[in-house]
């Protein structure tokens, strides 16, 4: 009504420039190189799983605001749903399981808890543990994406073929997993190692950029590591993410795998690798997108930090015994349970502490 | 090399453009006709109309007596005849008597060099009462500045607040380069007229070796104990609270007195010169606006002559903001006067404002982290909007309206002035 009138004539008259839209359209074009890589390495299903899970996630916000609020509203935030969703699905997945995945986030774990801001759970973290707990067998990826460049993979499951590299690391040659080494791995590590890491007297195991690249990806998200990791980047340097989580959850993480390992190998110096964990079962996508959801998440710097804390513990958790892949929805979503109450408890010892110092 | 004091919890910088500083004063036309409002303060009384539709009344001349709480004296601040009395809205929201005068006869205080009164045999009660007379008002806050001092018990410092913490400055720091001898009076005037034993000048930015050389200058001639304090321009340092908080010190030890250039150049007006609060100084700025100026303005010319003398607009603003753009008003229409509680204009563009729309809340917690009262404002327009005010009747009492929350907020939800507006409501509740 005279909604915009009202807006202008009452102070502050001047903002920031971070709003709620800008921030979702911000990373969601951080996501695009991983798109367009994810594309480039699986070709076409990667274009179907992307394009089905965005426009389902559109179509049912908006078809859902439509029979629900009598107005036909779609928001941004399906948007960067429908991304975060294709993510964490392997290439081989069948297009219906994208599909249902997006329709459940959105109208079930969104749009029946009153829409968006309201939502207590993270969206897109439920339509991935929807998919994952519905379909376990359609959600294992396939090893082995891309014949083309690994042509001396021999090892049946991913766990036994890395289990195979260490111990090859260690015996024989400097690489992390001597199976999966592609060319252009071989390619950029050596020429960092001449040009970079002997002169520092250090070598660069050969492998890290097959995960950067995403050459040995168990899902689309995974495949654009290093674009996630300059996507990271932007999101801190714009103010965008609520750095605590992010921190929290990266520290606790790293101390967990440093005291408790992987639980890859028997090899206690391997297991321990800082390097291989980062790499491993989307971490990063984890930190930097899943977890920082602004709705699901604390409000609080103290919760903030308590909850990336939070998520460590069972990221690490799911990710030692593994059932599934990505670990990280399902740490996010039981993170998600506590979050009111972390609220609750830090904001009342605020008040406890001002009436104390008052 | 000094420190440089700032408050500790939450607050923000303002990054991009400021207006650029260190101009020059200059004095602004005078008005054909001048529109005088009565009450500059929402909780100020009306003051008693002393003069009649058609009288010719003089520059400086009285024309509504102040017998109420809060009220304060207005005087004509050009000759000229009373064209009409009417009730017209201020820029703040609520409704004022006011009054047109048209220009006519000549003027009698304007250059006429007068004797300056011995104002040093006056005693407090006396000088107090010139500033009543005179309708001295805080400019900062629209308080009549007798009423200031008269509630002002065993305060020992006075604070000149010449701290710039937003990118829309009031340029008091000019003003104090540029009248510092007149200033450095009307301390003197002040710490005759109170308790105050010593005067802080609380400057922003990095040191000004010049201005400290003056200061020194004309403390000793007026025997000011004085001492000179840098604070950083984290939003909102310029607040009593701020202050207080980055100086250290216990308030309710070391009550202070805070005063701004402009007012205290008022006091050496009304109390040495003997001419009434009738001139302001008004920073006109933003980024619609062609020339940015620091203009000495008679009391009641409207604002559109002024954006005229400043070359008018680049295009059409999107607003136009008085005083601090964080917490204050703006005005829709350009007949609107300068008041004395005006300090500067901005005419802003869109691009400037970043207006939107309200949203709902996506809870990112930015407006927890800025407070600097350390208050939780996303539980208090949760609480707010669900009706139970007795959870955070505390944190309203202590919540001071500086806007950071709304400046941050994402959704762009009018935090501040939610929280406003219910503290009024409980206020008259209470009574």
């Amino acid at each position: 009504m005279n909604n915009d009138r009202i807006s202008k004539s009452i102070p502050p008259h001047v903002h920031t420039w971070q709003t709620g839209r800008k921030s979702i359209w911000i990373a969601v074009l951080t996501l695009i190189p991983v798109i367009a890589w994810s594309i480039v390495l699986f070709g076409l299903p990667a274009i179907y799983i992307w394009g089905s899970t965005i426009f389902t996630a559109l179509i049912t916000d908006g078809i859902s605001s439509l029979v629900m609020h009598k107005k036909f509203y779609v928001s941004d935030a399906s948007v960067l749903t429908g991304i975060l969703i294709a993510a964490a699905m392997p290439a081989t997945v069948p297009l219906y399981i994208p599909i249902l995945a997006s329709i459940f986030a959105i109208l079930v774990v969104r749009q029946f808890f009153g829409g968006v801001g309201s939502n207590w759970m993270n969206p897109a973290m439920a339509g991935i543990a929807f998919a994952y707990v519905n379909w376990p067998q359609s959600m294992l990826p396939q090893l082995n994406p891309l014949n083309w460049q690994l042509d001396t993979l021999t090892g049946a499951s991913p766990m036994a073929a890395i289990q195979e590299g260490f111990n090859a690391y260690y015996n024989t040659s400097p690489s992390i997993m001597s199976g999966l080494i592609s060319g252009a791995d071989q390619a950029v590590t050596s020429f960092l190692n001449i040009w970079i890491f002997n002169p520092l007297h250090a070598k660069l195991p050969e492998g890290y950029v097959n995960f950067l690249l995403g050459l040995n990806a168990n899902t689309l998200g995974e495949a654009g590591l290093l674009f996630i990791i300059l996507g990271s980047i932007v999101l801190i340097s714009l103010n965008l993410v609520k750095i605590e989580i992010p921190a929290a959850l990266f520290i606790m993480y790293l101390v967990l795998v440093k005291i408790f390992g992987l639980g890859i190998s028997d090899l206690p110096t391997v297991d321990t690798n800082i390097l291989t964990s980062l790499t491993m079962g989307g971490f990063l996508l984890c930190t930097f997108y899943y977890a920082t959801d602004p709705v699901s998440s604390p409000v609080t710097r103290a919760g903030m930090i308590f909850y990336g804390i939070l998520v460590a513990f069972l990221f690490y958790i799911f990710s030692r015994h593994r059932a599934f892949i990505e670990g990280g929805a399902f740490a996010v979503i039981i993170a998600n349970i506590f979050v009111s109450s972390i609220d609750k408890l830090v904001i009342r010892i605020k008040i406890l502490l001002r009436s104390k110092s008052a | 090399m000094r420190r440089i004091k700032k408050f500790r919890h939450g607050g923000l910088y303002q990054r991009g453009q400021a207006f650029v500083g260190g101009q020059s004063i200059e004095n602004a036309y005078l008005p054909n006709h001048a529109l005088l409002i009565f009450r500059e303060h929402e909780a100020a009384g009306e003051p008693d109309l002393a003069v009649n539709e058609g009288q010719l009344v003089n520059e400086g001349q009285l024309l509504a007596k102040a017998t109420r709480n809060n009220a304060l004296n207005v005087h004509a601040s050009i000759p000229g005849i009373v064209r009409k009395i009417m009730t017209i809205p201020s820029p703040e929201g609520f409704n004022t008597r006011a009054l047109v005068l048209s220009l006519q006869g000549h003027f009698k205080l304007n250059g006429a060099i007068s004797g300056k009164r011995p104002w040093q045999s006056l005693n407090r009660h006396e000088l107090s009462f010139v500033l009543q007379e005179k309708g001295v008002a805080c400019t900062a806050t629209g308080l009549g500045l007798h009423q200031i001092l008269g509630n002002a018990h065993g305060v020992d410092t006075l604070i000149i607040n010449a701290i710039d913490s937003t990118n829309y400055p009031a340029h008091e720091i000019v003003i104090l380069e540029e009248y510092l001898n007149e200033v450095m009076e009307g301390c003197a005037i002040i710490k005759k007229a109170s308790t105050v034993q010593s005067v802080l000048v609380a400057l922003s930015g990095s040191r000004n070796q010049k201005l400290e050389v003056n200061i020194a200058k004309a403390a000793e001639s007026f025997d000011l104990q004085y001492r000179i304090e840098y604070f950083s321009d984290k939003y909102p340092q310029a607040f009593p609270h701020q202050i207080i908080s980055a100086l250290g010190v216990n308030k309710n030890k070391n009550p202070c007195l805070f005063l701004v250039p402009g007012t205290l150049y008022a006091v050496y007006n009304a109390v040495s010169l003997n001419r009434p609060h009738i001139d302001q100084f008004v920073t006109f700025g933003g980024d619609v606006l062609k020339h940015h100026q620091l203009l000495k303005v008679r009391i009641g010319t409207p604002v559109g002559r002024l954006i005229e003398e400043c070359g008018g607009f680049i295009h059409a603003p999107e607003i136009i903001a008085l005083n601090n753009p964080m917490v204050n008003g703006c005005i829709s229409n350009l007949d609107t006067p300068v008041s004395k509680t005006t300090r500067s204009v901005w005419a802003l563009s869109k691009s400037a404002t970043r207006l939107g729309v309200p949203d709902n809340c996506i809870r990112c917690g930015a407006c927890i982290q800025v407070c600097p009262e350390r208050l939780d404002p996303y539980l208090m327009y949760k609480l707010l909007g669900s009706g139970s005010i007795e959870k955070i009747r505390g944190q309203l009492d202590a919540c001071t309206s500086c806007g950071a929350c709304s400046y941050v907020c994402r959704s762009r939800i009018p935090l501040s002035v939610h929280f406003k507006n219910k503290k009024k409501e409980k206020l008259k509740d209470e009574q």
